[in-house]
């Protein structure tokens, strides 16, 4: 009886053992679409990275590697199996979006993310939104605006970036055109951007080298660090501190705004500059030779040195200015 | 100035810690409830809030309905910066707004979590839900912290 008991139920017990296996499972999905310059491509997805670089024909093409985890192998198998690639062109717009099947009660050793590649052509606009994934885009030169919730977006070698990010930092690197950067809790981190370039920060730290152009950083609670640079800038903080490093006499203006913050900027003994500032209850303290000295209520700086160079202005409250040399060594330009 | 500069430098000496119950319900109260100066206001305070205002409407049109508009988002962006680099007309408008930040953290924080836990319910083991959540949890330590360590 015994025996035959296990002969019935053996494969039932085997079975269940079976189906209940732990497993990390993958599977490729692949598309394309024709998709001519001027037309946009927009992107909505939910775990997992997206990747996009420039394609060499004009076609779309989107490449989705997507993995399961779980303790159950067919639950495992079943989800992996459901989830669809969607590309859907809408006049001058194809829309594209992994679909996940619906899940009931994952058990709590349940993953599944999809990581996207997607090769765009020329000239076409790159829209998408993410969250719980990094973004990386590189060589999209048509356009592209970019909204991310949970995770890091990367620039490369683009032009005209619009980003919105809340919980990740956000790199912009070699980049040209209109850059219009939004940014909540992340920092920003700016390197070798020209042209047109606005960055509005609230709780992160904003860094910028070499900046080039019509160049706006304003941030909240966070600090603002640059080093180099040309174009005309303007610098607003409240609340955080402003570090600025000048070494370029073919830098025309710099505007600083501060509130309840502290500013350092630092000056190479053979840049020439000419500057204005006034705080109110506040300090200015320079080693340079400069005219100092307080007039209603306000402390008030004014000076120049050589010819030429950047007109520096800036304006606080509760605020310290510090003008100083910069000992760094580096040379000015 | 010396005073932020002193809660800061406390903040960042304290340990990461989860603070006691009673404190987060008194935080939360207090993060929950009106701003206290907003009685004492004067009509510059209000032309500031105006200002305010101007600046989420436009950083909601630039970002909310964001798509090809007429303006570039870097030019819409400038100009938002240049209104908030409007200095506060009082040093009591300054800490108010110093206070509003905080709260805005706080509550940005609070929803980030609210979200992650949704998502945590239908990917319960992705790593990057978990990473977020972890961060979105740190963060509110962080902030707890600064809140106990400067009064606010």
């Amino acid at each position: 009886m015994t025996v035959k008991a296990a002969f019935i139920f053996l494969p039932a017990v085997l079975a269940l053992a079976a189906a209940a296996e732990a497993a990390t499972l993958t599977r490729r999905l692949e598309k394309s679409l024709p998709l001519p310059a001027g037309q946009v491509v927009r992107l909505t997805h939910r775990y997992g990275s997206i990747l996009a670089r420039p394609a060499d024909t004009e076609t779309l093409r989107v490449s989705a590697a997507a993995i399961v985890k779980g303790n159950d192998r067919r639950q495992a198998a079943e989800f992996l199996t459901g989830i669809e690639l969607s590309l859907a062109s809408w006049e001058d717009t194809v829309f594209v979006a992994v679909l996940y099947p619906g899940l009931v009660t994952p058990s709590s050793e349940f993953s599944y993310e999809v990581d996207l590649t997607l090769l765009v052509p020329p000239g076409v606009r790159f829209e998408a939104a993410n969250a719980f994934g990094d973004m990386e885009l590189y060589g999209i030169t048509g356009g592209s605006s970019v909204t991310n919730r949970y995770g890091n977006v990367d620039f490369r070698d683009c032009r005209d970036v619009e980003v919105t990010v809340s919980h990740g930092d956000v790199r912009v690197a070699e980049c040209s055109g209109g850059l219009g950067i939004n940014s909540s809790y992340g920092n920003v981190y700016l390197d070798d951007v020209a042209d047109q370039v606005a960055v509005d920060s609230r709780y992160g730290d904003v860094s910028g080298q070499q900046l080039d152009g019509d160049v706006t950083i304003s941030n909240v609670l966070g600090s603002i660090a640059t080093e180099g640079g040309r174009g005309k800038w303007c610098l607003v903080s409240r609340y955080g501190e402003v570090a600025a490093r000048l070494d370029d006499s073919t830098m025309t203006k710099l505007d600083v705004v501060a509130e309840l913050a502290r500013v350092r900027l630092l000056l190479p003994h053979v840049l020439p500059f000419r500057i204005e500032g006034r705080v109110s209850d506040g300090e200015i303290g320079t080693s340079y030779p400069l005219q100092t000295g307080n007039r209603d209520g306000q402390c008030r700086v004014s000076g120049a040195q050589g010819r030429g160079g950047p007109h520096i202005v800036f304006t606080g409250a509760w605020a310290d200015f510090f003008i100083d040399p910069d000992t760094t060594g580096k040379p000015a330009n | 100035m010396q005073e932020l500069t002193a809660i800061q430098r406390a903040a960042a000496g304290l340990a990461t810690i989860e603070p006691a119950p009673e404190t987060w319900v008194r935080i939360r109260e207090r993060v929950a409830a009106p701003p206290r100066r907003l009685l004492g206001w004067t009509w510059a305070g209000a032309a500031a809030a105006a200002a305010v205002l101007l600046v989420v409407a436009v950083l909601g049109r630039a970002f909310v309905g964001a798509g090809h508009g007429p303006r570039a988002p870097e030019a819409r962006l400038r100009e938002a910066a240049v209104t908030a680099g409007t200095i506060s007309p009082t040093r009591e408008a300054a800490d108010a707004g110093l206070d509003e930040q905080y709260r805005e953290y706080l509550a940005g924080v609070e929803a980030a979590i609210s979200e992650i836990e949704r998502a945590l319910a239908e990917n319960p083991s992705n790593p990057r839900v978990r990473r977020a959540y972890a961060g979105a949890q740190d963060a509110r330590n962080r902030s707890f912290d600064l809140l106990v360590a400067g009064g606010r």
